[in-house]
């Protein structure tokens, strides 16, 4: 790693960047994420959101290879496709997205993707990506909870802007959630995994980091 | 690849003299006005690739370069600059010292130095640069890889000694256990 954890949070100043006027969290999953790509040299990070140049320059300045696909643009595309002999939902998605060779990835970012995802493409999905991690790989995802002030949560990004904060923008896609969670839930998703935490926010958002 | 728009026929043909030097025989419209050559030089700025113009083929060369049209193949400047306009479209295997994205491109691009995509770039592949800088707004799907230029150069050492044919003698050989 050309930069580790440890001299990141050295060279950053001692008082907390300035963040006025942007959303931010504070993400323990994400300090986690980082720390098992430390054990390996040159890993290969998938990240499913957008592209962020802070995200880049993030995970580039660690060393990473990362991989960025917007799987939410292919969910939104996929779903409001229209035609007289379209493939099942299933059958479109899958086949368009997630094309890596398997125990590939020593990390993936799922932001929010499983809570946006029709119910028949989420155990595909979280199959799909627990395959492409390699052993002692790390997933991490962020679940919302449905019981917010405001009913069903916006559409955010998510952008890294150190190991352990994370701002998130608003999002143009119309995506709605379609469930909320339960740690057993994703536990089951997840059956193989070696270990996996989940971190509680107030912000009714919970972090669930997953090692194989 | 991308169909030739509507309107195009095909014309003019390319002076030998002008770099970057076209390999592959370019299929290219000239536009009703811009009737001069399919990629022209202009002075300091370096050679450009008109918005009608389609080339497929090899582009190769050692001045700048902007890609105006469409650009279907490889591009291969050197140490120079390339430059992807917002209308521009290739879909190429592309390196240069320094690369450009406004426009939109298909393929694996290799900046010895710097890469940068702007915000109305659209992108899918690989890249690897030794620095790389996206605009917010930008599309990118594909691989992000930063290695400095000896990295690069070592990868591309590695990469021809692997690439290195078994001889024929121990291929037999082993052939034979």
């Amino acid at each position: 790693m050309r930069q580790t954890l440890t001299s990141w949070l050295q060279s950053r100043p001692s008082e907390e960047v300035s963040l006025a006027g942007r959303v931010t969290r504070t993400s323990l999953g994400l300090e986690q994420f980082v720390e098992t790509l430390g054990e390996v040299n040159h890993p290969a990070v998938l990240d499913l959101g957008r592209v962020w140049n802070s995200t880049v320059s993030f995970f580039t300045g660690l060393g990473c290879k990362l991989y960025t696909e917007d799987v939410f643009q292919s969910l939104f595309q996929a779903l409001n496709e229209s035609g007289p002999d379209l493939l099942p939902l299933e059958e479109r998605f899958l086949g368009s997205v997630l094309q890596y060779p398997e125990e590939s990835l020593r990390g993936i970012l799922a932001w929010d993707l499983l809570d946006y995802l029709p119910e028949p493409l989420v155990a595909p999905v979280a199959q799909r990506l627990f395959d492409r991690l390699e052993p002692g790989g790390a997933f991490l995802g962020f679940f919302h909870d449905r019981s917010t002030e405001n009913g069903s949560p916006s559409f955010v990004r998510y952008r890294v802007l150190d190991p352990r904060t994370v701002e998130l923008l608003p999002g143009s896609l119309p995506l709605k959630q379609q469930r909320s969670f339960a740690n057993r839930a994703l536990l089951q998703l997840f059956e193989g995994a070696h270990s996996s935490r989940t971190f509680v926010g107030r912000d009714h958002l919970r972090e669930f980091f997953v090692v194989k | 690849m991308w169909g030739p728009k509507k309107g195009e026929e095909a014309g003019a043909s390319l002076s030998e003299r002008e770099s970057p030097v076209v390999h592959a025989s370019p299929t290219y419209t000239p536009a009703p006005a811009e009737p001069v050559a399919a990629v022209a030089a202009t002075g300091k700025a370096g050679a450009r690739v008109g918005r009608t113009l389609r080339i497929k083929g090899e582009l190769v060369g050692t001045e700048e370069l902007v890609i105006d049209g469409e650009v279907e193949g490889t591009v291969d400047l050197g140490e120079s600059r390339l430059t992807i306009a917002p209308q521009g479209r290739v879909q190429a295997d592309i390196k240069a010292r320094e690369i450009i994205i406004e426009g939109t491109v298909r393929g694996t691009a290799r900046a010895s130095d710097r890469l940068h995509i702007a915000k109305s770039g659209n992108v899918s592949g690989d890249l690897v640069a030794a620095r790389v800088s996206i605009e917010d707004g930008a599309y990118f799907k594909g691989s992000i890889d930063i290695q400095k230029p000896e990295e690069q150069k070592a990868a591309k050492v590695s990469e021809s000694y692997r690439a290195t044919p078994t001889p024929l003698v121990a291929a037999s050989k082993d052939k034979l256990q």
